[in-house]
Parts: structure tokens; sequence; C-alpha cells
């Protein structure tokens, strides 16, 4: 192999990983963010008493989001859901983008912080309103 | 308390009018970020009645939770309304502007357009249109900013509109603008003023060739009648030989030979100088056998020369007996 040629190879790598870190995969997200949300047969991830509110996944505060959607993603695939697939997807695009640091624009905490839990609503309209912002 | 943030330009939240409410409003907003409440500066009246609030671009922030708190004091009581938006979800957009038509081959139109909205990707169009024969509009969604119309007919007039909203990558507002200009292609008279004027032409051009074609027909059969010469080529004459023996029986008297023009010595010549008696000839039966031929009872046929002409008579053949 040639130098001229392993030199082009190696700025293309370089030029991949860079692009690499700025991919958020925000679209993507969002579409099975908003397929979730329409899908009414999601039902409550918690093992709650009767009458109480099903209140249960982490509401991140700023800074830690990809964190709570990792937890909150697994923690929703624990239970029997219709739509696992789509959510299996959501639980690895967001465990890769933490692992890897893959979306500079989300800030990399390691830990879950959260003031609130929220449903299953809140919480992925939380994911929804994260990917929107760095969209926009 | 409801909020719209126009092209993200400014913000008005609207409580009600002073026909509802007749109160002494007061609005606090905050963000979730923020513990201090900050006070509307820019307060829309309505005779003295606050009924809405003015944001400026920089008192508006998108993504993060707004937070909007009414009071209404009336009489010594207050009454307390909080409300929690997210602002991106009540963005509203101006209209597409400057929205053009462009000619492509095969009969295919192209319509593009602009916005003002500052992120443009973030944007999602609705294309209604519809031409002067139909009568229900078509809309159509449109994600970029260029909309084709293919298989247009010509003899149509065709009006088109735009309408934006941000898509659900940016938001997830249900706010449409407003209908943009509209722009137009085809013919450029109004439909109905069309169809009248085609049924008007459509008129003109049959009395017009109706009466040309009279015209010329009859220009042609007065050229026909006067020109002789066709005339008799297209409706030759029967032959009448009469005329040309007009002279033999008024002029000569039906004198062939003078009306001939046969000289009188030939004419002469012809005539006999002789005359001759008329023979009958029988036939006798012979001797042994002399009976008469005839048995019926009418007398037998004498056998005499015949008698001289009668006198006058021009015969040529004189008595010679």
């Amino acid at each position: 192999m040639s130098a001229s040629m392993l030199s082009y190879i190696l700025f293309s790598c370089l030029l991949l990983s860079v692009q690499a870190e700025h991919y958020c995969g925000g679209r993507e997200i969002i579409r099975y963010t908003k397929r979730l949300l329409v899908d009414s047969s999601l039902s409550c991830p918690c093992r709650q008493t009767a009458g109480s509110s099903c209140s249960c996944l982490p509401i991140p505060e700023p800074g830690h989001e990809l964190p709570c959607f990792v937890e909150g993603t697994k923690h929703m695939l624990k239970t029997n859901m219709s739509s696992k697939l789509v959510l299996e997807r959501l639980y690895q695009t967001f465990q890769v983008q933490l692992d890897r640091n893959l979306c500079e624009s989300l800030p990399r905490g390691d830990q879950c912080q959260y003031k609130t839990k929220g449903t299953v609503s809140e919480f992925l309209n939380t994911i929804l309103t994260t990917y929107q912002a760095m969209n926009k | 308390v409801k909020c719209v943030l126009f092209n993200e330009e400014y913000m008005n939240c609207t409580w009600g009018s002073r026909e509802t409410l007749k109160a002494n409003y007061s609005l606090y907003y905050w963000y979730r970020n923020t513990s201090n409440k900050v006070e509307c500066k820019h307060y829309w009246q309505d005779q003295d009645i606050r009924v809405g609030c003015h944001f400026n671009q920089d008192e508006i922030i998108q993504f993060q939770p707004f937070h909007v708190l009414l009071k209404a004091s009336m009489g010594g009581s207050t009454l307390e309304i909080s409300k929690r938006m997210e602002l991106q979800d009540l963005v509203k957009p101006d209209a597409p502007v400057n929205l053009t038509i462009h000619n492509m081959s095969n009969n295919q139109l192209q319509l593009t357009w602009a916005t003002t909205y500052p992120k443009a990707k973030c944007l999602e169009h609705a294309v209604k249109y519809k031409s002067n024969k139909d009568t229900d509009w078509m809309e159509i969604s449109v994600n970029g900013d260029v909309f084709s119309l293919p298989s247009v007919d010509y003899k149509k007039f065709y009006t088109f509109y735009v309408r934006s909203k941000v898509n659900k990558y940016c938001g997830r507002t249900q706010l449409w603008s407003e209908w943009s200009a509209p722009v137009v292609w085809g013919s450029n008279s109004t439909s109905k003023g069309r169809s009248w004027g085609c049924i008007h032409w459509f008129w003109i051009q049959t009395v017009l060739i109706s009466i040309a074609s009279c015209l010329i027909l009859l220009a042609l059969v007065i050229l026909l009648v006067r020109m002789e010469r066709v005339w008799v080529i297209l409706m030759p004459r029967i032959p009448n030989p009469s005329k040309n023996f007009d002279e033999l029986f008024i002029t000569h008297n039906g004198n062939f030979q003078e009306w001939a023009g046969v000289p009188k010595d030939v004419v002469e010549s012809f005539k006999p100088n002789y005359s001759e008696n008329i023979c009958y000839v029988s036939e006798l039966p012979p001797k042994d056998s002399y009976e008469p031929l005839w048995e019926s009872s009418n007398p037998p046929p004498s056998v005499m020369p015949s008698a001289s002409p009668a006198p006058g008579e021009h015969s040529p053949y004189k008595n010679s007996y």
C-alpha cells in the first residue's frame, strides 16, 4: 500500500470519527418517540397500588438527560409492551450515545439526576423536547 | 391565558376582552431556571382594561418551561390563574412570500416560495390550488420548498396558495401560518369572462364562416352566368337544326336543289326528255289447259295497254300507241 493511499485512509477515518461525534440521531429518535406517544397501549411500568398515579420514570435535570433516558427506557422494557421493538431501538441508541459520547450537543453526565418522576407520557415528551431543541 | 409566538420575533399573551371580565389584571412570568417572577412590561389595553401582554424577542426562551401567573383583582378580592407552557409549541410562522411559478417541460409546473422564518429547515408546508374548472380546492403537504404539478391544462386558469407550520423535528405546534398571497397561472381573464368569451368567439366564427362561404358561392355563380364561354362548357346547348333549314323552307319554298345551290343545267339534266307508258304485263297459262286461272266470280283483269298519262302531267313516257 502506497504512502498516499495510507494517508487517504487515515484522513477518511479521522473525518468519519469527527462526524460521528456529532451524530445525535435527532430525527430518528423523534420519530420513534412520537410513535410511542401515539401508541395508546403503553401501560404503566411501575408497580403501583391501585388508585396511585403511575409516575416512576425520571424527568432529568439539565445536563443529565442521556443517563436518565437510558434508565427510563430500560425500565419500560421490563414491562410487556406492544411497541417493544421501538423501545429496544430507543434504548440501544441512548446507550450507544452515552457509551461512545457520540452527541456533543448532549452533556455527558455519568448518572441520572432528576428532581421529579413522571408518567410515561411526561418522560417521552421530555425526550421529544430535548432532541427538538438540538434540531432547532 | 393564550400565548402565540409570531415567527419567533415577538409573543402576545391574551386573557380575554373588556366585555368578559372587568378587573385589574397583572401578569407575571418566569422560566424553569429562574426563581424571580417578572411582571409584563408591555400590556395590551382595551379602554383601560388590560387584556394582554406583549413580549419582545429577548424575553422569549424556547425549550424551557414557561410559567405565567395572572392576577385579577376586583373589589378587594384577587383571583390567580397559573399556567405552564412550552413556547416552542406555540410558534406561528409568517405566511410564505415570493411565490413563483416556473414552466417546466412535459406540461409541468413548478411552484417555489420563500419564508421569513429564521429556521427554514424546521418548516413543513401545505399547497392549496384549483383551476377555474374545478369546484373544490386540492391541498397537498410538502416538506421542501418546491411543489411540482404535473400535466397542467393550458386552457385552464390555476390559483395557488401556500402556508407553513413548524414540523415535528422542531416542535409540537398545531398552528399553521396564514395563507400566502395567491399566485396565478393560465389565462388572464376571470372564469366567467373566459367562458363567455369562448361562446362569443364560437358564434362569431360560425357566422363569419357561413357568410363568407355564401358570398364566395354567390360570386362564383355570378361569374359563371356572366361568362358564357364557361357556361356553355358546363351546360352545352342541345343542338337545334331547325334554324339551319329556315332558309330552305322560308326563302326557297322547300326547293332543295335551289337551296342546295345545284346549278340549273344540272337540275335540267335530271329532267327526263322522253315519255314512257306504263305497260301492265301478266302471264298467260299454257294452251292445253286454257282455263282461267281464277275460280272466283271476279272478272279477269283485262290485258290492255295502260292509258296515257293525264294531260299536264309531266311524264317522260308519251303514249306511243
